[in-house]
């Protein structure tokens, strides 16, 4: 599923699209304007019309693609349709604009729909390479299962502490209750990890659990009779946990980069709706 | 104060003991009392002892219920059930040594597992993602849209005046032409009318002088190529010109002047190449009757004579071996004679005082060979020579006295040589009054006359017939005994092609000979221009491939030097000429009947 929209259909609308763009491109090379070209030659007109309505119904393609099982076409198409009917713009617009930029609310409208595109091509990207490199991360497990286990080794930590001096205890105790993944925007998308430990009433970083495990080796080596035994079971345990941990962040990190992109295209899609409404209003207002 | 915390779920740890003043409750792990419960603080009360008994102090911003009552502080009796958000903590009174026993009961569904307690997802997070597309949505479509659609309503001058409103360069299109540059920070200077394209009076408010392209008068400006400036001047794509050039734009009347409903005399040409009428020039001819008349006659046509009326042979001129000159033998070139003007385009006139009185000088007196007659006008010259010779009786007059005592004195001399044959020309004043045999009886004033008329016949006839002006001009004979002859007027032509613009200084890399054979031409009758063929040895039409793509504004204009300016039309109150020229919709009479 995760690469099938690109080839959807034999890539029928890669091919539709690719027809569009090189189309486009003949026209424009062959149509001599009696001026430079640009948007108001009756070419620029043309594609100026195109691809306004483009954008509009890619923004409900946008819409559209998200409403799963219903309607006609299928969702998979409909992506297909979106990715590439897009990317085909960046040729229509650019011929659109005869090549002339300013600083203005033209190629203000120009620039948002570039970076629609291209955040757009990074979720493409996104789509096609996170969903498998995470599979492989959790060694297909899913978020929750690898919660579980977690869990069940802090169960198996707590019981193993109580065996343990009351200072150990409250260690690992600390060190489980002060574990923390994900948070917020940047914590997830550069996988901080902003877990905490108290260690003789003062509260530490913890990060990657390092100094907690640091800490229970120290005491081991200085562990005697039983309680060695005990010790060198817990660090063990804990160090299964820590390997959880790193997984469950890495995951959320490449999950956060995976939907990163629909921060910015959803956004500047809007963006550039209201652009795009100036630009279209102010040019015939001053026609 | 000894307390026993007991908790009623937990698997791995069932009680605890504490020993101290204050008990904390919270979810941090430090706390005697830890809530796993994300929807509590770290550091939620602190229980302490207060007398005989405890009391629950909360965090600034918490509460608790006892007893079903939310309070922040209340002192607590054995038999009070605490509760912390679901959470039930029951004080019973110790024993065994401890002074209260404390019941932990945790509300199951609070506590949080560990998935959840920290959101792992960039859809838990509320994100700005919403404001975000509203922010930029409606920056953008106030900018861009509110402010020109306000200014529509109010005017934008209101607008611009209100504080962080940017000019109007935010919906400029594209790089205005240089000289509109300054314009580029108010649109309403040309868009005049709202979802209206600019209109001429936009335009002509500024360039009221460009000429109309055509005799108005004639053809009427009801036609469709003048109605709109914006036909051929498109802006805000260039900064170097905003004028069509390409030759369809001419052509779709000048492919067929009749077909497009004009009487005119000019031939049709669509591209000059393949299909341009070969070329006519303007031709002087004097008539005594009307004097200069001009007549337009084809380059290869059999009367092509140019009837200029001077006598200039070219060839001589330009001999490669050389002309004699004052400073002996001179090699003419071309720009000796012929300059550019200031600004490259025709030649500047060529004039006898500038270029042909250094060797065709016009003396008329060996012995006094600084003195010239006037170039220009006859009766000027008899009056030069006449003044010169009363001056030279009159003065010889006196110094015959004079020289009588103290013997002749001798007249300056420029040469003493003298052509074989000629006896030696007097020298003295005295002899030249014996030579020109004025009768020695007669008064003064006779004999003045008689000598200067008889030195002014010589002198003049000498200029006129036989060594000076017949050179290069036509001489008759006039009738007149002032001024007896009569010089026939000269005109060079200036210009030959009025209707085409040639830049001489855009050719100056080129040789003069490549287009004029003036070496070989022997006669000024003989017309030096060139045809079309010569121009297409390098300029080809519109669409070349091997030759200069040349269209029609390459040489001709469009708005015309004799035509009347467009802005004019407006001011004189042409009616018929502005409601077309301006392409407004109704004339003022269709408009009266309306009413």
């Amino acid at each position: 599923m995760s690469t099938s929209f690109v080839s959807h259909q034999g890539g029928r609308y890669f091919w539709i699209s690719l027809a569009f763009m090189v189309l486009s491109i003949i026209i424009y090379a062959w149509h001599e304007p009696v001026q430079p070209p640009n948007g108001g030659t009756w070419y620029g007109y043309t594609l100026g019309t195109i691809g306004a309505v483009m954008i509009l119904w890619l923004l409900y393609l946008g819409k559209r693609k998200r409403n799963f099982a219903n309607g006609w076409g299928t969702t998979k198409g409909w992506v297909s349709a979106h990715v590439y009917l897009g990317s085909s713009l960046i040729v229509i617009a650019t011929l659109h604009t005869g090549f002339q930029f300013g600083w203005n609310i033209h190629t203000v409208a120009y620039l948002l729909m570039c970076l629609v595109i291209f955040s757009g091509f990074f979720g493409v990207y996104a789509y096609m390479v996170f969903p498998d490199a995470r599979n492989k991360v959790k060694k297909s497990r899913t978020r929750d299962d690898i919660f579980e286990e977690i869990q069940v080794v802090d169960q198996q930590l707590k019981k193993l502490a109580g065996n343990l001096s009351e200072d150990i205890g409250a260690i690992v105790n600390s060190a489980i209750d002060r574990t923390e993944f994900g948070g917020g925007f940047l914590d997830q998308l550069l996988g901080r990890d902003k877990s905490k430990v108290m260690i003789d009433g003062i509260i530490v970083n913890n990060n990657n659990q390092d100094v907690v495990i640091e800490n229970l080796v120290q005491k081991l080596t200085l562990a005697t009779g039983q309680e060695t035994k005990v010790l060198a079971n817990l660090v063990k345990e804990y160090g299964g946990r820590q390997k959880l941990l790193g997984v469950i962040r890495t995951d959320i990190r490449l999950s956060a980069i995976q939907e990163i992109w629909l921060s910015f295209h959803v956004p500047i899609s809007f963006g550039l709706i209201a652009a795009l409404a100036a630009h279209i209003v102010s040019v015939f207002i001053y026609w | 104060m000894r307390l026993l915390i007991r908790y009623i779920q937990s698997r791995d740890k069932a009680q605890h003991e504490f020993d101290g003043s204050v008990v904390t409750i919270g979810r941090g792990t430090d706390q005697t009392i830890q809530i796993a419960d994300n929807s509590l603080p770290l550091l939620h009360s602190k229980l302490s002892v207060s007398g005989k008994g405890l009391t629950l102090t909360v965090s600034d911003g918490q509460s608790f219920v006892v007893n079903g009552q939310t309070v922040k502080k209340q002192s607590l009796i054995d038999g009070d059930v605490v509760e912390i958000s679901g959470h039930k903590l029951k004080i019973l009174s110790g024993d065994n040594g401890f002074d209260y026993l404390i019941d932990v009961d945790l509300d199951s569904d609070q506590i949080t597992e560990l998935k959840s307690r920290f959101p792992s997802g960039l859809k838990q997070i509320k994100a700005p993602r919403r404001k975000l597309t509203w922010a930029l949505f409606l920056l953008l479509l106030g900018i861009g849209l509110v402010i020109p659609v306000v200014g529509l309503y109010v005017g934008m001058e209101k607008v611009r005046e209100i504080p962080l409103v940017p000019d109007d360069g935010v919906w400029l299109t594209g790089e205005l032409h240089q000289t509109h540059a300054y314009m580029g920070d108010n649109c309403t200077h040309c868009h005049t009318e709202a979802f209206t394209q600019t209109k001429n009076e936009d335009c002509l408010t500024c360039h009221q002088s460009v000429n109309h392209h055509f005799d108005v008068e004639k053809f009427g400006a009801n036609n469709q190529i003048s109605n709109d400036c914006g036909d051929c001047h498109k802006e805000h794509s260039s900064t170097d010109s905003i004028t069509r050039t390409d030759q369809a734009g001419c052509s779709s009347c000048h492919s067929d002047m009749d077909k497009a409903g004009f009487d005119s005399e000019l031939r049709s040409a669509t591209d000059f190449l393949d299909d341009h009428p070969s070329f006519m020039v303007s031709m002087h001819e004097w008539e005594a009757s009307k004097g200069w008349q001009n007549t337009r006659v084809d380059l290869w046509a059999d009367e092509l004579e140019e009837k200029s009326n001077l006598i200039f042979p070219h060839d001589i001129h330009m001999s490669e071996q050389g002309i004699d000159g004052m400073q002996g033998v001179e090699i003419l070139s071309c720009s000796d004679c012929h300059e550019p003007e200031k600004g490259g385009m025709k030649m500047k006139a060529v004039t006898m005082e500038q270029h042909c009185s250094d060797c065709h000088q016009l003396t008329f007196d060996l012995d006094q060979p600084d003195r010239v007659v006037p170039h220009g006008s006859p009766p000027d010259l008899m009056r030069t020579l006449r003044e010169y010779y009363a001056y030279q009786f009159l003065n010889g007059d006196t110094q015959t006295d004079a020289s009588k005592e103290q013997g002749d004195i001798e007249l300056p001399s420029a040469r003493e040589a003298r052509r074989p044959g000629r006896v030696a020309r007097p020298k003295v004043i005295s002899d030249m009054i014996v030579n020109a045999n004025v009768d020695s009886s007669a008064t003064l004033t006779e004999q003045a006359n008689a000598y200067i008329e008889g030195r002014v016949e010589q002198a003049a006839s000498n200029l006129f017939e036989k060594q000076t002006c017949t050179i290069c001009h036509e001489i008759s004979k006039s009738g007149d005994s002032a001024v007896p002859w009569q010089v026939k007027p000269v005109k060079l032509n200036e210009d030959w092609m009025p209707l085409a613009e040639f830049s001489h200084g855009g050719h100056k890399n080129m040789q003069c000979s490549g287009c004029h054979d003036a070496v070989n031409s022997t006669e000024s009758s003989e017309v030096l221009m060139p045809d079309i063929t010569s121009c297409r040895d390098c300029h080809g039409g519109e669409d070349s491939s091997n030759l200069l793509q040349s269209n029609c504004v390459t040489c001709h204009a469009y708005h015309l030097d004799d035509q009347p300016s467009m802005g004019a039309l407006i001011e004189s109150g042409n009616k018929d000429s502005i409601h077309n020229l301006l392409d407004l919709d109704r004339s003022t009479d269709e408009m009266v009947k309306e009413e």
